[in-house]
């Protein structure tokens, strides 16, 4: 595991949670240990009981597994660091919701985000509460919690408290709303499903992009709605008949539309030709195209758009002498060697030597050839570490600037809540309001309480822009079987 | 009955002297020409002295010597030793060389006739012809005053420079082709080619798209294709080019849009190349939001070395509030 993606992790613990959680979970990062070793690890600074809490904090949200080791026979704790991450995604899985279904939906998520694990009742009530409504509401937010267990956002999940499997079968079947042992059915939120969400919407806008046209888009998101995801680098097949059944526009030129992603360079999908006309998404295609261009991204912006050419025909001729580069990009030859040496130093292009074999002179007097290549698997481990240090980077600045403006931050937070407290009562008007943070805040405290709130959702923002470039990278190990 | 038989042979002689003069009239009229035929037959093959003894059976010796150094001489046939036996083989149409040249010269001449269009380099013509430098560079002079060859820069090294036959085109491996004038690169020239090819392409889409009369979007998205000619005919239009372009040269023009991104390559049903202006398939470049996305030493950026983030100046400024 990086040094990144613990500081990372430490970074998202210490803001969900606070310092301690995070301080508690540190000596996890490097391997795992059992109660007794961690006490001993932060013994002066942590109480036994403070740390027992902790964990159990953590297992309520899956960031930490209970393994049991049979070597030393105890029990031992795992941080989960690939779900620590997926809390920088929780505001595009809510956005997900919202669009998809409402606010309703998209509250009862929230809930259960905040939740960790919970049984629907408890997710339902607590959600009520958050939002001040009233008791009448239960019914009305437990119908859509079942609708979203249907939908597959929430799913079963094992306690902590009496070890219990899951079956399988039952992952996505609702509680009955008085049914007996309701509080004992936990559920937790199906990430998977989130995920699949978000990588159908990434290749419908990349679809759109291609073709400038929506309906293809929609056609593709029809398409995509209908696949198992079973992690296959070729989805299941889809009769034209179902994708017709779910389509809302372009019913009378589907085919055509099909034919159209069929036939492009990219190859999005394939089509069988025989009585049954069934389509199948390549996935594994579509997310090497998509990792590809990040890629090329990266190097141009990086490089400059020459550098970006070369990097280019690199991959496209897999081999290539450096003679033959300069002929293929058109680029001088004098540039031609600075720009690939420049990406070779940066490990973004890789040489391969061919020797002539040795003569029978026993010298070798021969040429040797130096052909160009680029290493895939490599690169993208580089830049998977690059986007990490610059989500870090970003995070670092985000609790500088909060630590730097505490007091003002707090006092701006008391007075939110008092606000929000007095329109909820609907005691006073919005000049109350202005006038109170008048006499509250000074004018140039005002100013940089705005300042601050624009660098924190600038920060925030390109967190989000970076985490979908590893959720790409993510996906691209998966269907390359690349192994971390 | 002899009379009959006598006569009925004088008529078959008489029948055959048509056939033998037309036998003579086709047949090679000198023993030169004969031995000639024999050995252009050959092909690669070539001939040996056995060969042209069993072909050419009424020869005597000398005159079989005679017309062989009469032929090597001419520079018509060249003598080849192939496992171990000389065998003669035809040159080929020859371009003569200039009048008063002596056999240095000639040497001299023929390596350099044979390099073709591609020319050979006096470090070549020295080995080959065993010359010593300073008597080679006197003949290379001599040859180009009198215009039997000339001297050409080759693209691929500024100091190198090649000689071929005066008359001959240099071949585009020494000249560059199109992207070349005077041994100079033409990189605006490229540039100007790349803009104008992706102008032409993105018309071509836009067009497609919006045309109304088209209902279907697969033939609207076909037709959004231009092949290479299509292209070749829009610039040759335009008149930007002096030079005149080729399918190959727009072909390597169209290649850069590919490899700029820019456009699509496919093959279609005709098996002929198609292009089509495209986009990047994700909308934002996140590493272009940050300086750490330009950043040389990122790698080196760490919270317990001194080169840490929040001492970087790029992102302080990037983070002024």
């Amino acid at each position: 595991m990086s040094s990144d993606i613990c500081r990372i992790c430490t970074s998202i613990l210490r803001d969900y949670f606070g310092r301690g959680v995070s301080e508690i979970a540190k000596p996890l990062q490097w391997g795992q240990k059992s109660l007794m070793t961690l006490t001993t690890m932060l013994d002066g600074k942590y109480s036994r009981y403070l740390i027992q809490e902790t964990l159990i904090v953590l297992l309520q949200f899956n960031f930490v597994s209970a393994i049991y080791n049979t070597n030393s026979v105890q029990i031992e704790y795992k941080l989960n660091m690939d779900n620590i991450l997926m809390i920088l995604r929780y505001p595009k899985y809510l956005s997900i919701i919202k669009r998809k279904f409402s606010t309703e939906y998209k509250e009862l998520v929230e809930t259960l985000f905040l939740l960790g694990r919970a049984p629907l009742s408890k997710i339902v009530s607590e959600c009520i509460k958050k939002q001040n409504k009233t008791d009448d509401c239960y019914n009305n937010y437990w119908e859509k919690g079942i609708e979203l267990i249907r939908n597959e956002y929430f799913k079963r999940t094992a306690t902590y408290v009496i070890l219990t499997e899951v079956n399988s079968n039952k992952m996505f079947t609702p509680p009955v709303t008085n049914q007996k042992d309701e509080k004992k059915i936990l559920f937790a939120p199906n990430f998977n499903k989130f995920h699949q969400e978000m990588r159908n919407k990434i290749i419908a806008d990349a679809v759109v992009r291609i073709f400038d046209d929506t309906i293809v888009g929609e056609v593709m998101s029809t398409i995509l709605s209908q696949c198992v995801d079973n992690n296959a680098p070729v989805s299941n097949p889809i009769s034209l008949q179902l994708i017709r059944s779910n389509l809302s526009v372009g019913h009378n030129y589907l085919l055509e539309y099909i034919t159209m992603i069929e036939e492009d360079p990219t190859n999005f999908l394939c089509k069988s030709y025989g009585t049954m006309c069934n389509i199948t998404v390549n996935f594994r295609q579509i997310i090497n195209c998509l990792n590809d261009s990040i890629m090329d991204q990266v190097v141009s912006y990086k490089f400059g758009e020459s550098s970006a050419r070369l990097f280019r025909a690199t991959r496209t001729n897999k081999l290539l002498e450096l003679e033959r580069l300069q002929q293929t990009a058109l680029i001088p030859d004098r540039e031609t060697k600075t720009l690939t040496s420049e990406l070779f130093m940066n490990n973004y292009l890789q040489v391969q030597e061919l020797k002539k074999p040795n003569t029978r002179l026993g010298r070798n007097d021969g040429k040797s050839f130096y052909l160009y290549h680029l290493n895939d698997r490599q690169l993208h481990q580089e830049l998977t570490e690059e986007v990490l240090k610059m989500i870090g980077n970003c995070m670092m600045w985000k609790f500088k600037t909060c630590e730097d403006n505490k007091r003002l931050l707090r006092n701006k937070a008391r007075f939110d809540v008092m606000v929000q407290g007095l329109q909820d009562k609907q005691e006073a008007n919005k000049d109350f309001f202005e006038e109170a943070m008048d006499n509250l805040f000074s004018p140039s405290e005002r100013i940089l309480l705005d300042s601050i709130n624009r660098l924190l959702r600038k920060c925030q923002l390109n967190i989000m822009r970076l985490d979908e470039c590893l959720f790409l990278f993510n996906y691209y190990r998966q269907y390359n079987k690349i192994i971390k | 009955m002899f009379v009959d038989m006598s006569a009925a042979v004088k008529r078959k002689l008489s029948d055959d002297v048509p056939a033998m003069k037309k036998l003579r009239v086709s047949a090679p009229e000198t023993a030169e020409q004969r031995v000639l035929e024999i050995i252009k037959n050959s092909g690669n093959k070539g001939v040996s002295d056995e060969d042209l003894i069993k072909a050419c059976p009424v020869l005597t010796i000398d005159e079989r010597v005679d017309v062989v150094n009469k032929l090597i001489q001419n520079d018509t046939v060249t003598l080849h030793k192939v496992k171990g036996e000389l065998k003669y083989k035809y040159k080929g149409p020859t371009i003569s060389s200039p009048g008063d040249t002596n056999t240095e010269e000639l040497v001299v001449f023929n390596l350099i006739r044979d390099s073709g269009r591609k020319g050979i380099w006096i470090r070549d013509v020295r080995i080959k012809s065993n010359l010593g430098l300073p008597r080679l560079k006197k003949i290379l002079k001599s040859l180009e005053t009198k215009k039997a060859i000339k001297a050409v820069k080759s693209v691929a090294a500024s100091r190198k420079i090649v000689y071929m036959l005066f008359d001959l085109e240099p071949d585009s491996s020494i000249t560059g082709g199109a992207w070349y004038s005077n041994q100079e690169f033409e990189s605006e020239f490229i540039e100007i080619l790349t803009k104008q090819s992706y102008k032409f392409l993105e018309a071509k889409k836009s067009k497609s798209l919006k045309n109304t009369a088209i209902r279907s979007p697969l033939i609207k998205y076909n037709t959004s294709y231009a092949t290479a000619d299509r292209v070749l005919e829009f610039i040759s239009k335009t008149g930007i080019s002096k030079v005149r372009l080729s399918v190959e040269d727009i072909v390597s023009i169209l290649d850069l849009l590919v490899y700029d991104g820019l456009a699509a390559k496919r093959v279609n049903t005709e098996g002929k190349v198609e292009y089509r202006s495209t986009k990047s398939l994700l909308k934002r470049n996140a590493v272009s939001f940050l300086p750490c996305g330009s950043c040389p030493v990122i790698k080196r950026c760490s919270d317990n070395n001194q080169l840490n983030c929040l001492n970087c100046k790029h992102m302080k400024i990037w983070t002024t509030i």
